[in-house]
């Protein structure tokens, strides 16, 4: 009987203790605080990693710009065959 | 008593032998004759016009396809590295425009080009081929400034976001 009742003590306290942890979770996904470094550090590391991060982006861009510069496209010549063919 | 007629035995034996031969041959020359009926010179000339367009349109999709997937890919990773921009803080909203437009022009290249590739199939079997021929080739083109449109825009893009990147960068220098 009273093995019984301690079982039931153990799951109530278990099922509020998730409960705690859900609500928590909830909370900090919504301020959107759930990842990432204290606000108080973030700004200067951020900017730093935007910057060398954009630096990459420039160079990654103008790598595409050369590519597509650079890119043959189809032309008439792809016929001349058969239109040699025809007349 | 006249003199008979008698052919010499060796004659004889040749001649026997010079029709066994010619029966021998006439046989497999008149099977090739039956099988290899010389074609009309219409339908060879036909023919040899199916053959190099067919020709022509692999070769022409090989080009075509490979400037597509390049083009396509390219507007891939700029949008990626708009998505960066935009979260450094840059608006992206006009390299997006350029970006979706140019998508549109790559669908719509590879619409006309298979227009194109059907329009070429078809002209040996047109009543006049060279207007057929001519008509397949025109929208071919247009297939092809529709491709380079696309590539102008996607570059256009990369050149805009390169630049807002760049304003960025310097806005963020000490």
């Amino acid at each position: 009987m009273r093995a019984r009742r301690g079982m039931r003590l153990a799951v109530t306290g278990l099922a509020f203790a998730g409960l705690a942890l859900t609500a928590t979770g909830c909370e900090r996904a919504r301020s959107g605080g759930a990842a990432g470094p204290p606000a108080s550090v973030a700004p200067t590391a951020s900017v730093t990693a935007t910057s060398s991060e954009l630096e990459g982006v420039e160079r990654y861009l103008s790598a595409i710009e050369s590519e597509l510069a650079s890119l043959t496209v189809p032309s008439d010549e792809d016929f001349r065959a058969a239109e040699d063919a025809l007349f | 008593m006249p003199a008979a007629i008698v052919t010499p035995r060796p004659a004889r034996t040749a001649a026997a032998f010079c029709l066994a031969a010619a029966l021998a041959l006439a046989a497999p020359l008149t099977a090739l004759g039956a099988t290899a009926a010389p074609q009309p010179w219409a339908a060879q000339r036909r023919a040899r016009l199916q053959e190099r367009i067919e020709e022509a349109v692999r070769t022409r999709e090989l080009k075509f396809d490979h400037a597509e997937r390049r083009i396509g890919a390219r507007a891939d990773s700029v949008r990626d590295l708009a998505s960066t921009v935009a979260s450094a803080g840059g608006d992206v909203t006009g390299v997006l425009n350029m970006l979706t437009s140019a998508e549109e022009s790559l669908q719509e290249a590879a619409s006309i080009e298979a227009d194109a590739v059907y329009a070429f199939r078809a002209v040996p079997g047109a009543d006049d081929r060279r207007i057929a021929f001519a008509a397949a080739r025109e929208t071919a083109r247009r297939a092809v400034d529709e491709l380079r449109e696309a590539r102008q825009r996607v570059l256009g893009a990369a050149q805009e976001l390169r630049r807002i990147a760049a304003a960025l960068r310097a806005e963020q220098a000490p």
